[in-house]
């Protein structure tokens, strides 16, 4: 393997890596707060990606589209909690999982209905060129992917680590007992992590719409990766998250590259599965910490 | 009905009255209070009211009801049947959470800390009500917020002065002792501006002389016009403590009167002692 290959599936890797960490943390906030596994997450990416799309083709501007799309997919999210996961806060965890499922199978129904079966996309954000590195391509996009992504991170690292309200999520987490006696409403609490976790959502669809192309089925395959990669880090925190979803980018990147015919799709998958069996509270978390 | 009165006299008392009303009307009223679990009576009608200021002690054999009363009092279970009035309002289908932001807050036998968070977050989290900052201002760190995040600070550093643990702030509180970490609960359970503990069990687990601290620092509470209910098995400790003790056998209230009256009864001595003596088992 000469190095402008390498160079390319490093950057292939790094983009990936991003999109998933950034998925990842969408069911890690829902998680961290309520335990909740929301398998519609990849639905939430998937309408920022729809809607973003559609809005800038009416003739929004970017930002304002993007807004736009943030705030109705973090409505959702908000739906999603307060008419389907509330009503059952006291179910098992098991019907919660299968709730979300039944959210998710709704909104990819209302938005085939909605856009159809094609594909939309977004050029790359103020149209910013692909740039050559050596003999390696960065795309226009990849950059915007890694920024935001390295915002997003940061800014959730901050807001659950020096903000009150984000202690009190944390709070929420780890002993809810404790947390109502201080005055915090687990449900209030609930609810705002399933409209950040939209809106985190629909900030992720909007970002890799340029690259991938979006359309009402692209929900669950990025559902999938999302788990996967939450799964191998550790979905009890953010920092696993984050690193699985980085090994998870890379590990599909270098398989994509070296293995043409796409079986990148099945190999990364296996490569995780097989990580899971060794650690199967993730890579950086320990069985006791869980 | 009752409700409804209590309401109309505040809204045409003058304020003075009104406070003079509220100082000698009792801060906790519990009124024929049953609770059943399917067939299993945990408490009969169990009546009692705590005054502002007093330190109640509720003193009972295992599975008497302490537990459950102290968790229908802070709203963690639902009332069956009978009355609980706070501050002259009925506590009656409220979520824990806003009885906590009315001024009742329980420390757990079991602490409940929170493990992912250092001693100062955690008492920080304990003055989550009286962050003015919502998710947004919050989230987007304004100036306003970050005077309110300085300010929590400050508030909870000093409820963790008060109980001695200042130094470990910034630790975790699983490398604390078991005393420590029933200090930090209880800095915790202040920082929320509660005037009325409900203290289960406090002094289980603790050494002679986290006993002693643990005593001065409900007398200072006292001081401070807190009011204290305090649920307990060694009656030697709250003897010297309490204002007020209660004392239930199988859900049922037996006595209530002061440590001495208590120590005297025959009842509580056939029911709660098999018969021995409040003084032979400090012994």
């Amino acid at each position: 393997m000469n190095f402008s290959v390498a160079l390319q599936i490093l950057i292939s890797g790094l983009n990936l890596g991003c999109i998933y960490a950034a998925l990842g943390l969408g069911f890690f906030v829902v998680y961290s707060v309520t335990r909740v596994f929301n398998l519609a997450q990849g639905e939430f990416v998937m309408l920022g990606g729809m809607l973003t799309a559609s809005f800038y083709t009416m003739g929004i501007p970017l930002i304002p589209s993007i807004l736009l799309a943030v705030i109705i997919t973090a409505l959702a999210g908000a739906g999603l909690y307060r008419f389907i996961m509330y009503p059952a806060r006291k179910s098992s965890g098991v019907t919660k999982v299968f709730l979300t499922v039944g959210f998710a199978l709704a909104i990819e129904g209302i938005a085939l209905r909605v856009w159809g079966w094609e594909f939309r996309s977004l050029p790359a954000f103020f149209n910013s060129p692909s740039i050559q590195l050596w003999e390696a391509t960065i795309f226009g996009q990849t950059p915007w992917v890694i920024g935001v992504t390295l915002l997003m991170v940061i800014g959730l690292f901050f807001f659950f680590g020096r903000t009150i309200q984000g202690k009190a999520l944390r709070a929420c987490a780890d002993e809810p007992l404790g947390a109502r006696m201080m005055g915090i409403s687990i449900e209030r609490m609930a609810l705002f992590s399933f409209i950040l976790a939209a809106g985190l959502g629909a900030v992720v669809g909007a970002l890799i719409t340029p690259l991938t192309m979006t359309s009402y089925s692209v929900g669950w395959p990025l559902t999938i990766k999302g788990v996967l990669a939450a799964f191998v880090g550790g979905i009890t925190r953010a920092e696993g998250v984050i690193l699985g979803g980085l090994v998870f980018g890379m590990i599909e990147a270098i398989t994509a590259g070296l293995i043409p015919g796409g079986y990148h799709n099945a190999i990364a998958p296996g490569i995780l599965i097989l990580v899971l069996l060794f650690r199967r509270h993730g890579l950086l978390v320990t069985a006791g910490r869980e | 009905m009752k409700v409804n009165f209590v309401r109309m006299k505040s809204a045409v008392m003058p304020k003075q009255e009104r406070e003079r009303d509220t100082l000698h009307t009792p801060l906790l009223k519990v009124r024929n209070v049953s609770m059943a679990f399917g067939v299993l009576a945990v408490l009969k009608r169990v009546s009692f009211s705590v005054p502002r200021g007093n330190i109640l002690v509720m003193i009972g054999p295992n599975g008497a009801g302490k537990t459950t009363l102290l968790k229908l009092i802070s709203g963690l279970l639902p009332l069956q049947e009978g009355e609980i009035w706070f501050k002259q309002q009925r506590l009656s289908r409220i979520a824990p959470h806003r009885i906590s932001s009315l001024g009742i807050t329980q420390l757990f036998q079991d602490i409940q800390l929170f493990s992912n968070m250092s001693v100062i977050e955690n008492v920080m989290v304990g003055c989550h009500l009286r962050a003015k900052t919502g998710f947004m201002r919050s989230g987007l760190r304004l100036p306003s917020a970050r005077a309110d995040e300085q300010s929590i600070f400050e508030v909870a550093m000093s409820k963790l002065s008060l109980v001695g643990l200042e130094q470990k702030a910034l630790a975790n509180p699983s490398s604390l002792s078991w005393g420590q970490q029933k200090l930090v609960g209880l800095a915790r359970a202040l920082a929320t501006g509660a005037e009325l503990l409900l203290l289960d069990e406090p002094y289980s687990g603790l050494l002679t002389d986290e006993v002693d601290k643990l005593n001065k620092l409900i007398f200072e509470l006292q001081r401070q016009g807190i009011t204290i209910l305090i649920v307990e098995h060694l009656t030697d400790i709250l003897m010297g403590i309490a204002n007020q003790v209660i004392v239930l056998d199988y859900g049922e209230k037996i006595a209530e009167g002061t440590p001495a009256e208590i120590q005297q009864n025959k009842q509580v001595i056939d029911a709660y002692l098999g018969g021995g003596s409040l003084e032979s088992e400090r012994g």
